[in-house]
């Protein structure tokens, strides 16, 4: 007798179970070190799954730039006393301690003092244009001095009579998209009409899940206590704060619903059946058992967990929950034929639900093993979640559960009801193999005149209000023009990184006169340029192309020899705030963030693209959108395989006749479950297919039951307990407010609703007789 | 000696009279000490000179300004050709070979520019204090509003029915003088 065979002795029972207990016990003392040590890392961000090109370490210039933005808000103010509305907000704001963007912008003065140091350096892409034509500034001069109120002009002129200064600073404003500042508000003219910008920085704390709820809570109340003292002002807030805040309030609130719902929903329905608690205690550790091992298992095993694989793997409750139930209804079943004696001699499970657990298991970890293989490396974690989770719910099912039931009672009512479900499947079996089957027919027609159609566009995950979505597109408008468009920039050093900005502008201004480009090189040139503009002034003097205005003059204009400017001084000098958020060094490389606007999307693709890949358009949603849409077409590639080899398992088991059954169920569950859904929502996405996961898994265990065990009353009260089960925590998800959500809990609906009527004409009619 | 005091009492005399002759007034009132009408179109010549602490002497430019329900268009002819052209919801300059561009930055400048030129007190009004001077028919304006003082620190307006010379002083004292000269009078 092997160790094994002993081990499962019923008297052997005690043993198991402290085995089972040690492992328990040791998968949380573990997990809890894990989380202590901080050896636990998460990510959070859904563009970390898409492959990675590791000679580039875009993340990390994103991360920078998205970090350095995340706590702002924009809130804008237009309408008859809107600067007072302004001015009652900034003050709040100022006593929250929230911080204006504006406040740190230099003055005209001051950007004049320190670029006066580098005169002869700097020049506006106007005056090189006149220069390295050979022409002379003095026009340009004269023209300038012509103006009556140039603040540049008036600003610089005592010390740079050549107005170099003066023209590159009014160049470098100028792509400010408009935006100026008036008695301290940023401002804007819109249709003619003003627009005030109040941008301000909050705390960067301010970004979490509840934290942005706080914020953004007080933000709303303040504004609306500003709207309604200013009814004629119109007044809009945007930012991420609100967006997350909005999300987070919505998901928190569904889930606290559906969770209450689920909760309660389970516990009447266990206490209902078994009638004892330690039913409750058995369900419970079995989920916890396997929750644990899952998320120990993907901590082992990755460096980062993502999240996105706990939502996909939290599919595991539905599976991992059908064994306790099975285990459970058998136990009833046996206490309602056998004594108490021959229950101490036999095992605590009977031969055929043993039997039909590991064969359900092994399909099911034989079918998710495949994940492994697939590009999308977060399809892995999911895999290993479930296969270690389902290894956690056998564990509990077999070592740990037996020795929580010993109260649990023979239940008639249970059994009668049983008995009942099983009749009615048996009397309706030709009704409902003919309806099934001409739904069916009618599904496929429907199919064949209108297919399938996918869209795996990001807002499907977004549940922000279409006011707060309609502000973000107002002020992106107001703050970077129309078709705006980012752009990522990265280079070896600093002055690489400019030299590519500066190519990056011109080829763009050629393909593109309208474009407006800000970038950091806009106030900081390459070293080489200031050289070269240092040459090209240079020669203005030498070869006295000066003279006219010089006549004019109490002394000559000349360029003395001075240090260029680095972008390194740059950054610790007055005008750093104006490049600050737009520059990011990674040791390894350098990124900056260009924005380009009033350019046609196509335009600047081509213009960018000679320039690949040390740039990059930024275009979030797109990629999130490309991420699901890959794996969306992974799953299903996936899903077909596991199909396959869960019906090559069938055909080994039970024969070919099965198989064909088998396949023709599964393949009307799917069939049902993605035309109703694709009927409700118009298109389907990756949560969808992310449904048939769970289907599938499900289907498995109904199948090899039904093939097992037939139409047992208490096999069938068991099925029956996980499809409710299941509707209980994943159907609920129809009521979510989320497009994704809503539509995973109408596909696991419907394809639960399909398995649990079809699965039963897969019994035997002989079995059937004897009911 | 005596020379000497004679000098300082007349400075004092003029000096504490000018003292004592600028007060602020209102809106409403340098509209009246100045009798500018509301003035819808307008089109003349202007003559413009700069001083500066780097110029020998005064920049002199002159060139054609009209003022009609579009807006402001000031052209400068010489020494260099250029037009800044105002409306209600845009502000262009057009340089001498006739290239225009749209100014942002110094967009609201130009709007007072034409305000002032045009003697519209109550517009001026949020962004300036108006005081008399000992110099009958002039107003002078100090900005009131940070962004302005950065740039100027006084404007003397002159004129009587309209305004016919603007004297702009900025942070630096720098000076800006304005003549105007209209056709139809």
């Amino acid at each position: 007798m092997t160790i094994w065979h002993s081990l499962l002795a019923p008297k052997q029972m005690r043993l198991r179970t402290r085995l089972a207990c040690i492992q328990l016990v040791s998968v949380i003392i573990i997990l809890l070190g894990l989380f202590i040590t901080d050896r636990v890392r998460f990510e959070a961000d859904i563009l970390s799954l898409l492959p990675q090109d590791h000679s580039v370490s875009w993340q990390q210039a994103e991360d920078a730039f998205f970090r350095a933005n995340q706590s702002k808000i924009v809130l804008s103010f237009v309408g008859e006393n809107a600067e007072e509305a302004y001015d009652q907000v900034a003050d709040f704001a100022t006593q929250q301690q929230w911080k204006s963007t504006h406040e740190d912008i230099p003055s005209l003065a001051e950007i004049v003092s320190f670029y006066s140091q580098y005169r002869g350096m700097i020049l506006s892409g106007q005056d090189r244009q006149v220069l390295e034509q050979g022409d002379s500034l003095s026009s340009g001069i004269f023209e300038k001095l012509s103006e009556s109120l140039n603040p540049f002009v008036q600003a610089s002129f005592d010390q740079d009579p050549s107005l170099t200064i003066s023209n590159f600073i009014e160049q470098s404003f100028t792509t400010g998209n408009g935006i100026s500042l008036k008695d301290g508000r940023l401002v804007k003219s819109d249709a003619g009409k003003d627009v005030f910008i109040l941008i301000l920085q909050l705390p960067q704390d301010a970004i979490g899940v509840e934290a942005s709820q706080r914020y953004a809570l007080v933000a709303i109340e303040q504004l609306s206590s500003t709207q309604s003292n200013f009814p004629q002002v119109k007044i809009r807030y945007s930012g991420p704060l609100f967006h997350n805040a909005e999300n987070a309030s919505q998901a928190s609130y569904e889930m606290t619903l559906f969770g209450s719902l689920s909760l309660l929903a389970m516990l009447v329905l266990v206490i209902f059946c078994f009638r004892h608690i330690s039913a409750l205690l058995a369900v419970g550790v079995t989920l916890l058992n396997a929750l644990l091992c899952g998320v120990l298992a993907m901590v082992l095993l990755f460096d980062r967990v993502h999240i996105i694989s706990f939502v996909f793997g939290i599919t595991l409750i539905g599976i991992a929950i059908d064994y306790c139930f099975h285990f459970l209804t058998d136990i009833v079943e046996r206490r309602a034929t056998l004594s108490e004696k021959a229950l101490e001699q036999v095992s605590p499970i009977s031969f055929e639900v043993r039997s039909s657990i590991w064969l359900g298991f092994i399909s099911t970890v034989v079918g998710y093993a495949l994940f492994a293989f697939t590009p999308i490396g977060f399809f892995a974690q999911v895999a290993t979640f479930i296969i270690f989770g389902l290894t956690g719910a056998v564990i509990a099912v077999f070592m740990i559960v037996p020795s929580l039931i010993k109260q649990i009672d023979s239940h008639q009512t249970l059994v009668a009801l049983g008995s009942r479900i099983a009749i009615f499947f048996k009397a309706n079996r030709r009704r409902l193999r003919l309806a099934i089957m001409s739904i069916a027919v009618v599904l496929c027609t429907s199919l064949w005149l209108h297919p399938l159609t996918f869209n795996d566009n990001i807002a499907l995950m977004t549940t922000s209000s279409d006011k707060l979505l309609d502000n973000e597109r107002v002020h992106r408008e107001l703050l970077l023009g129309k078709n705006s468009y980012q752009l990522y920039l990265t280079a070896e050093n600093d002055e690489t990184l400019l030299e590519l900005e500066q190519s990056l502008a011109m080829a763009i201004n050629q393909m593109s006169n309208q474009a407006t480009i800000t970038a950091t090189s806009n106030w900081v040139p390459s070293e080489a340029r200031q050289q070269a503009n240092y040459q090209l002034l240079t020669q203005q003097v030498n070869q006295q192309l000066f003279a006219e205005i010089n006549t004019l003059l109490t002394e000559d204009i000349t360029f003395e020899p001075t240090e260029t400017l680095s972008l390194a001084e740059a950054r610790q000098s007055p005008i750093a705030p104006l490049i600050a958020n737009s520059y990011f060094n990674a040791r390894e490389a350098v990124f900056s963030m260009v924005q380009v606007s009033n350019i046609e999307r196509a335009v600047l693709v081509t213009a960018i693209e000679p320039y690949l890949p040390q740039i990059k358009l930024v275009e979030k949603s797109k990629e999130i959108s490309a991420i699901l849409t890959a794996s969306r077409e992974n799953l299903m590639h996936w899903f077909v395989l596991a199909i396959a080899l869960f019906l090559i398992v069938l055909l080994w088991q039970f024969g070919f006749g099965f198989m064909v059954k088998c396949m023709s169920i599964i393949g009307t569950t799917v069939l049902f479950s993605l035309s109703f859904s694709f009927l409700v929502q118009g298109s389907l996405n990756i949560f969808n297919v992310l449904a048939l996961l769970l289907i599938l898994a499900l289907s498995i265990d109904y199948l090899i039951f039904y093939r097992k065990r037939q139409l047992a009353p208490m096999n069938v009260i068991a099925i029956t307990l996980s499809a409710l089960s299941s509707i209980f925590v994943f159907g609920l998800l129809v009521f979510s407010q989320t497009p994704a959500i809503f539509g995973f809990g109408l596909s696991v609906m419907i394809g639960l609703l399909s398995i649990y009527f079809t699965a039963p004409l897969i019994t035997s009619k002989d079995y059937e007789k004897r009911l | 000696m005596m020379t000497y005091l004679l000098r300082v009492m007349f400075v004092s005399v003029f000096g504490v009279s000018w003292v004592a002759n600028a007060q602020e007034i209102s809106a409403a009132d340098a509209k009246a000490l100045l009798a500018v009408n509301q003035i819808t179109e307008q089109h003349g010549k202007f003559s413009q000179k700069k001083y500066f602490k780097r110029l020998a002497k005064p920049f002199v430019s002159s060139g054609e300004f009209t003022i009609d329900q579009k807006g402001l268009r000031w052209q400068t002819l010489k020494p260099a050709k250029s037009a800044i052209v105002i409306t209600d919801s845009t502000m262009m300059l057009e340089s001498s070979t006739g290239q225009q561009t749209q100014i942002n930055q110094g967009e609201m400048y130009a709007r007072l520019l034409k305000q002032l030129m045009l003697g519209q007190f109550e517009a001026l009004a949020p962004y300036f204090a108006m005081n008399t001077t000992a110099q009958q028919q002039c107003i002078v304006l100090e900005p009131s509003e940070d962004s302005l003082r950065q740039l100027m620190s006084s404007v003397t307006l002159c004129g009587q029915g309209r305004i016919d010379t603007l004297e702009l002083l900025d942070i630096h004292q720098n000076k800006t003088e304005i003549t105007l000269q209209y056709n139809n009078l």
